[in-house]
């Protein structure tokens, strides 16, 4: 089966990446059946990324459990999320940028005179005794050294030795920093005119997508660190005069899509390392749709000319602050509302009801769901993937411009949890008039659904039940 | 034998209680089918006892009200209801407030209303009891009370 590899360069790549993990555990659809990411930072301690690799990590442990056969409808954590064959993380890791400077790694002692001065030219002192360990600190002319290495690292060459026809390449970058600027061009490259990899025909034929998020976020004015957003418009201008010339100019990428927010969210300023965790934010969220976008175009219309692709809101109001499912085009809202509903109650449901419930509930007894299997270490990874979804919302809710589909913190009543979407009353059954909030979910589970495989394991039919459940109850609540 | 007498077999609440109720006639010596109160005892209890097992089970039928102990409320209600009522119409025709008196030759009390009534509770209880067992696959969220069912669609 095909697969589609996603390169997530940067903080900006970590961040999509963990977007793209969270609708695709709610069950967005995919047009790909395996999504193998690859994560390209410097930063080895990047807090974002970790949180990235960890909610991935957790994605595959529940999903190993769990088959997606004829017999099954579930559809949450259908698309299977793996390494590259071989590899044992997710991570392209680059050698010689830990505990270098940009001068040490280039060897600037051995060169000759020339050569230095060719090199004080190119950069700056503090570019040179700039220590790589968190990055580039924004500086493409950095990154762009330093990742000329992607076609030597194992990784690049576990990916091009696995790599197949018909798969397909994703590139997420941001355009204003140092790693994704620089990364996005420079893995471009290298995919299309590395001919010593092991199946270059097959990668240099395909279909490669691309997003490049333009500046959506600022970071507070801090003379000591590298990072000065003051600086991110020019250098987006700069890199996108480049990409004319370079990336669509010559067809390279296949599709292209343009994301970036004119009211910008502010962050801390860090130059990298544990304490760069910034929240979601919906362009990341709306740069994962892109992937997904690309996933589902049919090749056909992928040949020729680049196509280039933006994103907008469907709304009137410029300075909208909080965007709500009704604010997003019908393309978007039909693709993510309803998974990233019924997986939020099933997060509530999991969070509120379900140790009081369980050893009462026909929808437990009857699967055999006791207290061993809610102790097991596959409920406990469910458990902290589905409090990562939560935090995920949250932080999205909370930043600026925020995404706020949910009032995810409601406990009761639970129904009115989707901002700016009235819930039905349920009139018949008349059982179903009576029960309310978490007693109605309880209702729905305990359905006995038609075509049900009772030869499941417990965890198979865990996650049955609450897709079949949410998904009823998102139509009969709020027509999803 | 008729039927619905059968139920009142038990000789626990007074020989001449189940006379009378039964529609004896001290002047015919014999038992008048037209004064035979229990058909009309029986049905009340029985339907009675299928109205909570439908209530309860398919009405009801509540994912917060399928405990035991919500399944033991339910049958304490139907029992009682039907003691009170059972007792209430044995004493109305001690006190010859009804349409059947007691015939004097029968020797009547307080006490064998309030037996008779418990007599009755127990088998309003049973019956119950019988639906709850029977009857109750169907019900979605009730369907494992009072105890776990043996048929499992999942």
């Amino acid at each position: 089966m095909a697969k589609l590899y996603v390169f997530g360069i940067g903080g900006t790549g970590s961040r999509t990446l963990r977007a793209l993990t969270m609708m695709l555990a709610s069950g967005v659809e995919c047009k790909f059946d395996t999504v193998v990411p690859v994560i390209i930072d410097p930063d080895a301690s990047a807090a974002d990324m970790s949180r990235t690799v960890d909610a991935m990590t957790r994605y595959m442990e529940v999903r190993k459990s769990l088959d997606f056969n004829s017999a099954n409808e579930n559809r949450f954590f259908k698309t299977e999320i793996c390494p590259i064959q071989d590899m044992s993380t997710f991570k392209l890791t680059l050698e010689n940028t830990e505990n270098v400077t940009f001068r040490d790694y280039m060897k600037t002692n051995q060169m000759d005179a020339a050569s230095k001065a060719l090199i004080n030219m190119l950069f700056s002192q503090a570019n040179l005794d700039s220590d790589m360990v968190v990055g580039f600190k924004g500086n493409p002319n950095i990154g762009s050294v330093v990742l000329n290495q992607f076609s030597t690292s194992d990784a690049y060459k576990a990916f091009s030795n696995n790599f197949e026809e018909g798969d397909r390449i994703f590139i997420i970058s941001s355009i204003f920093g140092g790693t994704g600027a620089s990364g996005f061009p420079l893995l471009l490259k290298t995919l299309r005119n590395d001919q010593t990899s092991q199946h270059w025909n097959y990668i240099k034929n395909a279909k490669i997508g691309a997003v490049t998020v333009l500046p959506y976020f600022s970071v507070e004015q801090d003379d000591n660190s590298g990072v000065d957003s003051s600086t991110f418009y020019s250098k987006t201008k700069s890199a996108l005069a480049y990409y004319d010339r370079n990336i669509t100019g010559n067809n390279s990428v296949n599709a292209l899509y343009y994301i970036g927010d004119s009211m910008p969210a502010s962050y801390k300023n860090h130059d990298g390392g544990s304490e760069q965790r910034n929240d979601a934010h919906m362009v990341e969220l709306f740069a994962a749709l892109s992937i997904l976008k690309f996933a589902a175009t049919p090749d056909n219309e992928l040949d020729g000319k680049t196509q280039t692709y933006e994103y907008g809101i469907d709304t009137n109001d410029e300075d909208i602050k909080q965007v709500i499912f009704k604010d997003l085009g019908s393309e978007t809202r039909r693709l993510i509302q309803k998974p990233l509903s019924m997986f939020l109650l099933m997060n509530k449901y999991m969070k509120n009801a379900l140790a009081s419930q369980y050893k009462f509930q026909p929808w437990a007894k009857d699967c055999g769901l006791d207290e061993n299997f809610f102790t097991s270490q596959y409920y406990s990874d469910l458990k902290k993937f589905q409090d990562a979804y939560g935090i995920w919302l949250d932080e999205l809710g909370r930043n600026k411009r925020s995404f706020k589909p949910f009032d995810e913190k409601r406990i009761v009543p639970l129904f009115d949890l989707v901002n700016g979407q009235k819930a039905h009353k349920i009139m018949w059954p008349l059982h179903d008039l009576f029960a309310k909030n978490y007693a109605l979910m309880d209702s729905f589970l305990n359905t006995n659904w038609p075509k049900w495989n009772k030869t499941a394991s417990k965890e198979q039919k865990f996650m049955e039940l609450f897709y079949r459940a949410t998904a009823k109850l998102t139509s009969k609540k709020y027509n999803f | 034998m008729e039927f619905f007498s059968l139920f009142y077999q038990l000789n626990v609440y007074g020989q001449d209680l189940f006379y009378h109720l039964k529609g004896w006639d001290n002047g015919m010596q014999d038992f008048v089918a037209a004064n035979n109160q229990f058909p009309t005892i029986w049905l009340v209890t029985f339907l009675s006892a299928v109205a909570m097992f439908v209530v309860f089970y398919y009405i009801l039928n509540h994912p917060r009200f399928n405990k035991f102990w919500h399944w033991l409320i339910a049958l304490a209600v139907l029992a009682i209801g039907i003691f009170i009522w059972s007792r209430g119409l044995v004493l109305a025709d001690i006190t010859g407030a009804s349409m059947h008196p007691v015939d004097p030759s029968l020797n009547i009390s307080a006490d064998n209303a309030m037996m008779f009534g418990v007599y009755n509770a127990v088998l309003s209880a049973i019956f119950f009891l019988f639906f709850s067992v029977i009857g109750r696959f169907g019900s979605k969220n009730c369907k494992n009370t009072p105890w776990k069912s043996l048929i499992n669609r999942k």
